[in-house]
């Protein structure tokens, strides 16, 4: 019996000038969601007996028990579930905990999911800040989360390593021009380096164009056995190798602001699966904020420090560009609805599958997929790739 | 100005020490026996080295600026922007986030040697707020 996990489906909500177009609650739009993907592989919702999710809606509530909550609302009995919740990287965190449940038998078809409402419905990240245990002492200062945090590493990327506001600018700059390329992208317009500059500071040095959307999402990724995926409609993809991180929570407490997780995670998930860098075809890398996709490529070793700015500019990372990266347009310029790591995967398997239209990537067929959440605090970096 | 009631410190068993402190003008640090160095965030281990020999030790509250930010969207309607926020490495071997004295914003660089003074919010609360060595001539009251 061959045991290999594979992903077989994805789907995500439909979205209308960022908020979804078919008015949900978070549940309401996961169960759409869920629904769409299950069906696209040709399962339906009652083959789900593995649930992995997580989320800031309903807290407090019972969005504190997120698996349990969703179980209920899709009518099912998962024997495995998972509510890992470590920022945004999360989903990619449940993808490789849904391999590893999968190869011991845990569970047989594995549903990843998240929804949002946090453009729509009621904002529930304020609890981000509640200044209680690590956060009282941080909370206090009037330090934004998770922005402030990230504008704390940014200045001390810019005055170490040479690197300027354009440098940052020109990640909002290219996420753009793949959004321009997405009928599903809030933001399609392209902007200019200059546009980043003079857009209003949120926390310097990163400002308004420097940070990525509020919109509201859902998103779902289904995994199942590869003896499974051969009686089903989807080429599977293979998770050639994972690995995650998590060097902190707070900001005081990360050890060097200008290096993440994903010096660690990077090289790990790329040993397991037998490659390097220069094996990949192409990136999603979670960009809640410029600065995060700046320190994601230097720590992975893919630019030297304070050269990640120029890497981008230089077109490297654009459509015809030898190293696509986040070709949806990514949180900047696509959707970003509180947590993003879910529509990271999903558009690497539309890229795997082929079905990305005007902004399809040909003869990509291997995809580094890197998570990132909190305050740069979890780094996860999944590789994938088609055919195997 | 009143402080933003949902900001408020929820002091506990870990940090109260460190709380009481800085209503007397003190900057007091968690420091582990073993390591010999104090530590950031008061807690019953070391996150070090992860003794339990925890006791306390004041700060002269001398430091670095690590790292800094202005805030112009603040989380509290209550607060006013902008204001700068900033991590100082205190010279005890820990660090620390505190606010950046308005008038000392300006002179709040990366690398810029700071020193901690104390801000009485009200009968209640005190905060450490950073001062830039050498700004304007002033040391603390």
């Amino acid at each position: 019996v061959n045991r290999q996990a594979v992903v077989i489906a994805v789907a995500d909500a439909q979205l209308a000038n960022g908020v979804l177009a078919t008015p949900s609650t978070p549940l309401g739009a996961q169960a759409r969601v869920a629904r769409a993907a299950l069906a696209g592989a040709g399962l339906g919702v009652a083959d789900v007996d593995g649930l992995f999710t997580a989320g800031s809606w309903g807290i407090p509530g019972p969005g504190q028990f997120p698996t349990a909550t969703l179980a209920e609302y899709l009518g099912i009995n998962p024997r495995y579930a998972d509510g890992t919740n470590i920022g945004g990287a999360a989903f990619e965190a449940h993808l490789g905990h849904a391999v590893t449940a999968i190869e011991a038998g845990r569970c047989e078809v594995v549903l990843i999911s998240y929804g949002s409402t946090q453009r729509s419905g009621p904002r529930t990240l304020g609890n981000f800040a509640s200044p209680a245990y690590a956060s009282q002492y941080e909370a206090p200062t009037g330090l934004p989360l998770p922005v402030g945090g990230y504008a704390l590493a940014a200045s001390r990327y810019l005055a170490l390593s040479g690197a300027s506001r354009a440098d940052l600018a020109s990640v909002a700059v290219a996420a753009r021009h793949w959004a321009a390329l997405n009928p599903q992208a809030t933001k399609r317009e392209l902007i200019s380096v200059d546009d980043v500059l003079a857009s209003p500071p949120v926390c310097e040095p990163l400002h308004v164009l420097d940070c990525c959307l509020v919109t509201d999402g859902a998103g779902a990724v289904v995994v199942t056995t590869a003896e499974r995926a051969a009686d089903l409609r989807r080429e599977p993809i293979h998770v050639l190798g994972w690995a995650e991180a998590q060097s902190h929570w707070t900001i005081s407490q990360m050890p060097d602001l200008t290096v993440t997780g994903a010096a660690r995670t990077a090289k790990s998930a790329l040993d397991s699966a037998g490659l390097a860098l220069a094996d990949i075809d192409m990136l999603q890398i979670y960009d809640s904020f410029t600065i995060t996709v700046l320190l994601t490529l230097e720590s992975m070793g893919l630019c030297g420090p304070g050269e990640g700015g120029a890497y981008v500019a230089e077109g490297n990372t654009l459509p015809g560009g030898s190293l696509p990266m986040n070709t949806s347009g990514g949180g900047l310029a696509c959707a970003h609805p509180g947590m993003y790591g879910i529509f990271l995967l999903v558009e690497a398997c539309r890229q795997l599958w082929g079905e990305c239209g005007d902004r399809q990537v040909n003869g990509a067929r291997t995809v580094l997929v890197h998570g990132t959440g909190g305050h740069l605090s979890s780094s996860v970096t999944c590789v994938l790739s088609a055919g195997g | 100005m009143t402080f933003p009631p949902e900001l408020r410190p929820q002091a506990d068993e870990d940090s109260r020490p460190y709380w009481e402190a800085l209503r007397r003008r003190t900057l007091l640090l968690p420091y582990c026996a073993n390591c010999e160095r104090a530590f950031f965030y008061p807690r019953s281990i070391c996150p070090r080295c992860h003794s339990a020999e925890v006791s306390w030790r004041v700060s002269a509250g001398r430091g670095v600026v690590y790292a800094v930010t202005v805030v112009h969207r603040p989380p509290s309607k209550k607060l006013e922007a902008p204001y700068s926020v900033a991590l100082v490495d205190l010279q005890d071997g820990c660090r620390v986030l505190m606010r950046v004295h308005p008038d000392d914003a300006g002179q709040a660089r990366v690398g810029a040697p700071a020193y901690v003074d104390f801000q009485e919010i009200d009968d209640e609360l005190a905060m450490p707020v950073l001062r830039i060595a050498g700004s304007a001539g002033r040391e603390p009251e």
